[in-house]
């Protein structure tokens, strides 16, 4: 499995360098690959991290810049995605805590696309044949759990977004956030406890 | 342990986190606990939840947005490199001092190179010598003084090729053939003197030959001897045998040098950058009824013939002919000088075989004047 994994983590790397040196020649649009490749990734880690759409949007914006800006210093001893990851962690990081300066942001906002909107753009979900009840009931669910993955400390959110909804390998996650192992490990398993703590408190018997 | 510290395991047990006896201890309590199974199931719900979080797509617009923003940053980048050299009003200065420093670079590459040119046989555009040599200072003349030693410096500088000093006294046919001697040419020398003299001081190393110096005395002794001591240790040492005698200038005598000197040449061009080259100095007095009459044909006359450079000039009320010629006519000048008057120099001057350039002057004297 492992091995596996090692195999199958070269071959990604492979594909993201190829491009990234591109890039580092000056190819402008050999980034838009990246961005294309990417986007959805970081946009859900921006989104789960921020709980607002137009937010992970603007956040995701500037990672991309941020990373463009600094890919001639990108070197091999981590993959793309990782070093974006990063990026993008940061980026929204610093994004909630200029909300919280302001005073503005009250809590996660939870805003989702509509449920139309999600037929249309989710590939996978396109064919399922959801009602617009079923839809609305999901929602309201998936914004429950969102508001409870926003009430996590900054630093169990960013580890639960990133093994649990990105599922990330603890290592991947040990690159991206320059943490050891072990504190990836701990900051997970007391942001699922949170989690789970909160989730009782707000379905209850709903569940 | 309890419950609850059972409990804050409950998520690494079931990640299988934790070492054998933990996890057969916490089996076992799961399997006894009713509470700490709801967590677990509780846990394992959340988990199921979070999982199942439906992804969310990224706005059509948000690549293009962002490809937007990273071309004007990947224009901005450019621009920094660009800022140096695409504006024209920075453009057009850099490629005109350009423009000067390569034709600045031309010129001296030219400068350094017109001697190589020269030695290739490539003709330049001719122009008098320029004398580089140091010259004592000579009364103020009318005539523009050619600043050209009439002193050997080759002798002192060990040029054996130059004869040494042609005089009337060491040929007795001369001597006898000599129209003039004696009290005869005092004038004569005497303007020889103004002439001459300073410049035949050059030779502080030369010895003077015996018969000369048994001749000379009293006060022309005094002053040749004085004016040798004069330019003593001049770097510039001269071989030269001074041709007037108690101030006069001896008939048949003529003072002839060779000078280790550039070629002709650039007069702007440095002593160092110049070909090499051997000139002759001959200085002969041409006693002739009319002065301005013969200089007249003697301009004549070296139009006609090839000179390099002709001059007449009136110096203390004496013309003085000037004329640079190739050696092969210095018999032929020489006739010529003999058909409008007294030459001073009887015989023929040796030439040597590398002469290029023959300097002549002659000094144009009233022979009526002269006559007692």
């Amino acid at each position: 499995m492992f091995r596996r994994g090692v195999e199958i983590k070269e071959i990604i790397e492979d594909e993201d360098r190829e491009i990234v040196l591109r890039c580092q020649r000056g190819e402008v649009d050999a980034f838009s690959i990246l961005v294309e490749r990417h986007q959805k990734k970081m946009l859900n880690v921006a989104y789960r991290m921020t709980g607002d759409y137009e937010e992970a949007c603007d956040c995701v914006q500037e990672a991309f810049l941020a990373a463009y800006r600094g890919i001639e210093k990108f070197r091999k001893e981590a993959r793309f995605s990782t070093w974006l990851y990063g990026i993008v962690v940061n980026q929204t990081k610093n994004r909630l805590r200029q909300l919280r300066n302001r005073q503005n942001h009250e809590g996660t906002v939870t805003e989702h696309p509509l449920c139309g909107e999600i037929s249309r753009n989710d590939g996978e979900r396109t064919g399922t044949a959801e009602s617009a009840a079923d839809c609305w009931e999901r929602k309201e669910l998936e914004a429950r759990v969102q508001a409870c993955i926003g009430d996590l400390d900054e630093d169990y959110r960013e580890v639960l977004v990133l093994k649990d909804i990105q599922n990330l390998s603890y290592e991947e996650i040990r690159e991206t956030l320059h943490i050891p192992a072990g504190t990836v490990k701990s900051r997970l398993f007391r942001a699922r406890l949170a989690l789970k703590d909160c989730l009782v408190r707000v379905l209850g018997d709903a569940r | 342990m309890s419950c609850q510290d059972r409990e804050k395991r409950l998520p690494a047990y079931l990640e299988e986190d934790l070492s054998p006896a933990e996890m057969d201890d916490l089996t076992e309590h799961l399997a006894s606990c009713e509470d700490c199974r709801k967590v677990l199931e509780d846990l394992m719900k959340t988990g199921c939840l979070v999982h199942d979080l439906e992804e969310v797509s990224p706005p059509p617009w948000l690549k293009s947005q962002i490809m937007g923003r990273v071309r004007e940053e990947a224009a901005k980048k450019r621009g920094v490199l660009r800022k140096f050299f695409f504006p024209l009003y920075i453009k057009i200065p850099v490629q005109a001092f350009a423009v000067v420093v390569i034709s600045v670079l031309a010129f001296y590459l030219y400068r350094q190179d017109a001697p190589q040119i020269r030695m290739k046989g490539i003709p330049l555009p001719s122009a008098p010598v320029f004398e580089t040599t140091q010259e004592p200072a000579s009364p103020p003349s009318r005539r523009i003084p050619r600043k050209q030693p009439f002193m050997s410096k080759g002798a002192a500088q060990g040029d054996h090729e130059m004869p040494a000093v042609i005089t009337g006294q060491s040929d007795a046919d001369d001597s006898s053939s000599s129209p003039v001697s004696g009290e005869e040419v005092l004038d004569t020398g005497k303007i020889a003197a103004d002439d001459v003299m300073p410049e035949t001081a050059h030779g502080s190393a030369a010895p003077v030959p015996p018969a000369m110096s048994q001749v000379l005395g009293g006060e022309a002794k005094g002053a040749f001897l004085s004016a040798m001591k004069q330019k003593n240790g001049e770097t510039r040492a001269s071989m030269a045998f001074p041709r007037e005698r108690n101030g006069v200038c001896e008939p048949g005598e003529e003072l002839c040098r060779y000078e280790a000197k550039p070629e002709e040449g650039d007069r702007s061009l440095a002593k160092d950058t110049r070909m090499p080259g051997m000139e002759m100095s001959l200085e002969w007095i041409l006693s002739v009824p009319d002065a301005a009459a013969a200089a007249a044909e003697l301009e004549d006359y070296a139009g006609k013939i090839d000179t390099r450079y002709t001059e007449t000039a009136i110096r203390d009320g004496k013309h003085v002919f000037t004329t640079d010629i190739r050696p092969f006519l210095v018999g032929s000048f020489r006739e010529k000088l003999r058909t409008l008057g007294q030459v001073s120099a009887d015989k023929e001057p040796e030439v040597a075989k590398d002469t290029t350039w023959v300097h002549i002057k002659i000094i144009l004297v009233p022979s009526a004047h002269n006559k007692p």
